[in-house]
């Protein structure tokens, strides 16, 4: 496939891709990769749970070391905020964080101080054992929080630390020094996991953006496989029916075989010939660069349109279009290929001698085509699918299957969009919509 | 002798039939592969050439049909996947044979009559009367 690497390296895309990777909704769809909206819930709720923890263990902690001897251990008091800590990590267990923002787990952080400072003030005279409590909360603060976070704590840090010294009796010059390096330490700590935490996620975005990419790109060439598989089949088709043909024609033939054994040779060759053109149209058919815009009267445009159309279609061709002295930006060439190619395909299918209609008309923003024939329409559900390449065989009758998937590449290529209005058993409308 | 050819292809199903009843064959047509199921349990039939790509089911589902059927009728694979992964895939799920397209005729009827022989100890080719044995295909050779 010609330009296939160059195609490769820009966003995905290809001829033979169709839809797959034009709408929105490619992306929602996803599958097979965790998103990373869902990875970022699971970690908020993790987090969560890792607060919880904190608080359960520090609960349980103070609890179970309460019958331990210490000085001036208000033991009431220290019992009932451990059972407020208890209480309150199994609210923060429960509570759904994934479902809320990632600022919402910044609420656990106050009442851990406002309990460590309680504790602190009823507890022992020993407060060096608190600034374990205050690198701990820190560390969870640099994983669950944006940098910066640490830094606007710090004083509240201080001050929980600070506050319980008034309370307690003696010197409390030993609490002052231990708060002047936790504090700072722990604001180092906070603020150091979350910028390697930023940088971890970038890394994550990026890699989760690669590994879709690839996932893309390996669909795009599954696809691309089909379609040349397609091509290749219907390429053989015609060498197969050829090759056996004249295989089969016995060596004293009349002229009358002869002659209608040439005849299909000829059909077969010139079949041949039209996919090969119509492979090499729609390999570059969506290619923007590819056009030659022009500002067209769409009056001479659409006589030049009928009368190439007039030998295929005589007088069943009827053109409505009440547009004079308009004019259209397009490639004329690719334009009339589209339509002509819209003219054939109704030719094809409208019944006996009925009419085939070409309608023009003005939309606020575009131009739109139609081509109508009253034939049997499609089968509900193939409205897109008719698009597709190949979704119907070649046929030395005509068709090589990439009409319609040429006409859907040249309204791309213009900026605009192709389908059908299909009247099951009735017929079928095709339009083009090309921007003004 | 009677050959079914599945094809879906006119163009193609026409030289196979013109080409093979003009050898002597009586030849069937189907153009689908249900069709392909009701006629291939036939009585009689010597052998099936299957084409894989059929408007209804696939020719390897079609070939797995008849073999559930029960029908131990040989198959010929007559396809325009040739690749050896497509060949070992027919082979494996019970096909007789595989030939690509496009194909020499020659060769076909080749297959074919090897594929018809009451046994292949004893080939279709060889006439045998009393102690003479007369090679067909290559008249020359006397055994």
């Amino acid at each position: 496939v010609p330009g296939a690497v160059s195609r490769l390296a820009g966003p995905p895309r290809g001829w033979w891709a169709g839809d797959r990777f034009r709408s929105g909704s490619a992306a929602a769809g996803h599958t097979g990769v965790l998103s990373l909206e869902q990875e970022h819930r699971r970690r908020r709720t993790l987090l969560g749970r890792l607060a919880a923890v904190f608080y359960i263990g520090s609960g349980l902690l103070g609890l179970v070391t309460l019958p331990l001897p210490a000085p001036g251990l208000n033991r009431v008091a220290t019992a009932t905020v451990c059972v407020v800590a208890l209480a309150a990590g199994v609210v923060i267990w429960v509570a759904p964080w994934g479902a809320w923002p990632r600022r919402a787990s910044l609420w656990v952080v106050p009442p851990a101080f406002a309990l460590i400072a309680l504790a602190n003030g009823y507890g022992g005279s020993d407060p060096h054992t608190y600034s374990v409590f205050f690198v701990v909360v820190f560390v969870w603060i640099g994983l669950a929080q944006p940098p910066g976070t640490s830094l606007v704590m710090a004083p509240l840090a201080a001050a929980a630390y600070l506050l319980p010294l008034l309370s307690l009796d003696g010197n409390t010059g030993p609490g002052l020094a231990s708060a002047a390096t936790t504090i700072p330490v722990c604001v180092l700590v906070g603020e150091g996991i979350a910028w390697g935490m930023v940088r971890l996620e970038r890394i994550e975005r990026a890699l989760h953006r690669e590994r879709y990419r690839a996932e893309q790109l390996r669909e795009l060439d599954q696809m691309k496989d089909a379609f040349l598989s397609a091509a290749s089949h219907e390429l053989r088709t015609p060498i197969t029916v050829c090759r056996g043909h004249l295989d089969v024609m016995d060596a004293d033939a009349g002229a009358a075989e002869v002659r209608a054994v040439t005849k299909l040779v000829v059909d077969e060759l010139d079949l041949m010939g039209r996919l090969v053109d119509d492979l090499a149209t729609l390999a570059r058919v969506d290619d923007r660069a590819m056009l030659s815009m022009e500002s067209l009267p769409l009056d001479g445009f659409l006589s030049s349109v009928v009368s190439t159309a007039r030998p295929l279609l005589g007088s069943r061709l009827l053109v409505d279009s009440e547009q004079t002295g308009m004019t259209l930006r397009a490639d004329p060439q690719r334009l009339a290929q589209a339509l002509l190619n819209l003219l054939q395909n109704a030719a094809r299918h409208t019944r006996g001698d009925g009419p085939v209609r070409l309608r023009v008309h003005a939309e606020p923003l575009s131009w739109r085509f139609e081509v109508a024939d009253d034939g049997g329409g499609l089968p509900p559900g193939e409205e897109q699918l008719v698009f597709e390449p190949f979704r119907i065989g070649s046929s030395p009758t005509g068709r090589t299957g990439l009409g319609l998937s040429i006409v859907r590449g040249i309204a791309r290529a213009h900026g605009g969009e192709s389908g059908v209005i299909n009247r099951p058993g009735r017929g079928a409308t095709f339009w083009i919509r090309i921007p003004l | 002798v009677k050959l079914l050819v599945v094809e879906d292809e006119p163009r193609i199903a026409a030289f196979l039939a013109k080409g093979l009843r003009s050898r002597g064959y009586d030849v069937a047509w189907a153009s689908t592969g249900r069709e392909a199921l009701e006629l291939g349990v036939g009585p009689g039939l010597s052998l099936v050439i299957l084409d894989l790509r059929l408007p209804d089911l696939d020719g390897l589902e079609v070939l797995a049909g008849l073999r559930a059927r029960g029908t131990t009728v040989p198959v010929l694979i007559l396809s325009a996947r040739g690749r050896v992964h497509d060949r070992v895939r027919g082979l494996d799920l019970g096909a007789d044979d595989y030939l690509a397209k496009p194909f020499a005729f020659e060769e076909l009827l080749a297959r074919v009559r090897a594929r018809v022989r009451p046994g292949t100890a004893a080939p279709a080719a060889l006439l045998r009367a009393g102690g003479i044995c007369l090679n067909e295909v290559f008249p020359a050779t006397f055994t």
